[in-house]
């Protein structure tokens, strides 16, 4: 079992850098010496580009190079373009022993490090990308012997599996962080919670009304209020949700109530929303907490009115203040400018937003709204 | 090398099922032939309850006499569930054939079906988890060989491999799966772009907004808009987030506008914002696309408003329709009750709040809200 066993080793060096990236040099060392050669490489290409988007190796000299100058003029990866994934590669295919002495990629590149020939395979080969394996040979081993293609025939299925598990990891990976970059952008913050009420997930606005410890707070992984009122409220919530647990999906029910502020200023409003799921046999249970505070308002807002109603940038404010709740002479009073000032930039609103009653002007102003903040740091 | 190709073909048989658990019974079907075994099971038991997760077999056909009660008094689990992950299990190591031949285990429940000895192995022990592969031999059989329990020591790293998968894959799905939910919840609509402008997620309510085609639509998965002054401003951020990739494209691709609709009714608001990201060393460049429709009513906000102020659900109500910028009077003009009544609820919300001043009041009432959806099915 002497080479049977070695086989299984690299197959399973090979499977286990699928799901740890930093051992693929583990799993390419082992290959290669299964190959005899000198180094080998996992490569991943994009297309139409044929650039690389990531190498790995184990005992190549020059990756830098390779990389920088050499990978566009190396023959291999038109070739493999054009195979199907699963093909097995060596440079007999495609190309003689004479033509390989007048190119720049074997006789420039190769040559100074000893390589000439290579046994790889396509791994990968789709409209977005091209996946290649492969271990270089010394000019001295020349090519690859049959016996070494039936080999690369045998290893090559486990690197394709490998790849699939890379693939699908990294998809699924990319659309988990797509959208909790998404739920960034809010202006309400949005907490995910599990059964045990710990958090698994914060948004920015939640993180920041958590670093702001106005009245909630994320402390060792947990939520913590400091009012008594909105921490039995919390609890009550969570416990029924916990009871909801295996029992009727749809009967879900949500928690609203709100949350007193350290400084005593207008409260926080928090909902919280239970959500069951059943993934693969295992039932998990999901806590969606959605906090809004109404301290937080957009710069872009005051734009946005100037953008639909055509205001000026004073006018904008004073619209602004209205629709929240500021009489003219308040916002006169706040701004030390004179009411007349302020009544003319209302005449010039109403006009602009074509609305005589004050009442009308709120609710029109109020139809504009951003939804998401200005700027989000991540 | 033979021996070296069969375990190959077993080993891609494993990763194959991790990838898509519809092929653990042909994986296991390879495995029993393997090991000269007549058919065998892959089990997940969730701890402490001891349940089932998940049963894949091969060749058992009593596998639900075996789930709903000989799971129960089989001494086998008892055994598993003291070993590490990794150890490798038969009967021989906790029975003798005189103990066999005295067990209802093995007498009433494998020896009618021409069962008798295990091979098999520990794939996961936690404290929430246990996960065992087991290969059945008929009494002919006997019990397993030293060769094959060492082919089972070659497989087990795999077994575990392939289920460290689907655990990763089921995880991640999970988080996917919440996050989705979560902008769900939201009053306003989100759309999640590629730098293309293909449409890749939306949620819910922009999922109403672009059915309803009153001045946003989704065609042919790309959006579409009726107005040309809306079309170009999404244009141009969408030249922005190409031209910039890499760079900092934020101010560029930031943008909020108002999009009239066809019927005439208040315009919707965008907010278009860049999303970076880069999970696997491939930049993926796209647009989130945050929609208010100002005729989407927020009931949450009723439930609030009668929780922070101790309202009740007529006066709150009366003070979500005087926020929105509806006048007392139009109020009682459009529910049909008297103007007395109207003016009395007033009087009560002003006293509840301690607010004297309608504007003041205003203020006061938009402070409490939360941009999520009363309900929305799952």
């Amino acid at each position: 079992m002497g080479q049977g066993d070695d086989l299984v080793t690299a197959v399973s060096q090979i499977h286990a850098a699928a799901l740890d990236a930093a051992k693929w040099p583990d799993a390419l060392s082992s290959f290669t010496q299964l190959m005899g050669g000198h180094g080998a490489s996992l490569e991943f290409i994009e297309r139409p580009s044929l650039q690389h988007r990531a190498m790995y190796s184990y005992g190549l000299p020059a990756v830098g190079p390779y990389l920088q100058q050499y990978a566009p003029m190396c023959p291999r990866i038109p070739y493999a373009a054009r195979s199907p994934a699963g093909a097995v590669q060596h440079d007999a295919q495609y190309i003689d022993d004479q033509a390989m002495d007048a190119s720049p990629f074997f006789m420039e590149f190769l040559a100074q490090y000893d390589m000439r020939y290579f046994i790889g395979g396509i791994v990968a080969n789709s409209a977005q990308e091209l996946v290649l394996t492969g271990v270089q040979i010394s000019p001295k081993a020349g090519h690859p012997s049959p016996a070494k293609i039936k080999l690369m025939g045998l290893l090559l299925p486990h690197f394709q599996q490998a790849a699939e598990v890379m693939r699908r990891l990294g998809k699924l990976a990319n659309a988990q962080h797509s959208l909790e970059r998404a739920l960034d952008w809010l202006a309400d913050g949005v907490i995910m919670l599990g059964a045990d009420g710990a958090v698994r997930y914060a948004n920015a606005a939640a993180q920041e009304i958590a670093r702001s410890r106005e009245g909630i707070a994320i402390r060792r992984g947990m939520i913590e209020f400091l009012s008594g009122d909105a921490t039995a409220k919390f609890g009550t919530a969570l416990n029924a949700i916990a009871r909801l647990r295996a029992a009727d999906v749809t009967a879900t029910r949500s928690s609203d109530f709100t949350v007193e502020r350290a400084s005593g200023g207008a409260p926080y409003s928090v909902s919280l929303r239970p959500l069951l799921a059943k993934m693969d046999g295992a039932e998990t249970a999901v806590v969606l907490m959605f906090i809004h505070d109404p301290f937080v308002r957009d710069a872009k807002a005051l734009e946005l009115l100037h953008e639909a109603f055509g205001l000026t940038p004073a006018e904008a404010e004073v619209a602004d203040a209205l629709r929240s709740g500021f009489s003219p002479d308040d916002y006169a009073r706040k701004r030390k400018i004179s009411p007349n000032t302020v009544y003319t930039h209302l005449r010039r609103i109403k006009e602009k937003c074509n609305c005589s009653r004050m009442a009308e002007l709120i609710r029109k102003l109020n139809d504009v709204r951003i939804a998401a903040v200005a700027k989000c740091e991540y | 090398m033979g021996l070296g190709d069969d375990v190959l073909t077993a080993i891609s048989s494993i990763h194959a099922a991790g990838l898509d658990v519809e092929k653990w019974p042909r994986a296991l079907s390879v495995i029993a032939d393997l090991v000269g075994g007549v058919g065998g099971t892959l089990e997940i038991i969730q701890r402490p309850s001891m349940r089932h997760r998940a049963l894949y077999s091969h060749g058992l056909a009593p596998v639900d006499a075996y789930l709903e009660y000989y799971a129960s008094v089989s001494p086998r689990l008892p055994y598993a569930f003291r070993q590490p992950a990794g150890s490798l299990l038969y009967d021989a190591q906790y029975i003798d054939d005189a103990g066999i031949d005295a067990h209802p285990f093995f007498m009433e429940f494998l020896a009618p079906h021409d069962l008798r000895c295990f091979l098999g192995g520990v794939i996961a022990g936690s404290s929430h988890e246990f996960a065992a592969t087991c290969i059945q031999y008929s009494p002919k059989a006997g019990h397993p060989s030293r060769d094959r329990i060492k082919l089972m020591r070659l497989l087990l790293p795999h077994f575990q491999q392939a289920t460290d998968v689907m655990a990763r894959v089921g995880k991640l799905s999970m988080a996917r799966h919440s996050l989705k939910w979560a902008l769900d919840q939201l009053v306003d609509g989100v759309i999640m772009l590629g730098a293309d402008g293909t449409v890749r997620h939306a949620n819910a309510a922009a999922g109403q907004i672009a059915r309803a085609g009153d001045g946003i639509a989704i065609r042919r998965g790309a959006l579409a808009f009726v107005s040309g002054k809306a079309t170009s401003k999404f244009d141009a951020a969408l030249g922005a987030i190409a031209r910039l990739r890499g760079a900092d494209i934020s101010a560029a691709a930031s943008t909020d506008f108002v999009v009239e609709r066809t019927s005439g009714a208040a315009p919707y608001t965008v907010s278009l914002r860049p999303l970076v990201g880069s999970t696997d060393g491939r930049e993926t460049a796209a647009i989130l696309m945050f929609i208010h429709d100002p005729l989407v009513g927020n009931d949450v906000a009723v439930e609030l408003l009668r929780q922070a102020f101790g309202l009740t659900h007529a006066e709150a109500e009366l003070a979500q329709a005087l926020r929105s910028g509806s006048s007392p009077d139009d109020y009682a003009r459009q529910r049909k009750v008297s103007a007395n009544t109207i003016y009395t609820h007033l009087r009560r919300i002003k006293e509840k709040t301690g607010c004297n001043r309608m504007a003041e009041l205003i203020r006061r009432l938009n402070d409490i809200q939360v941009a999520v959806v009363a309900k929305r099915e799952c």
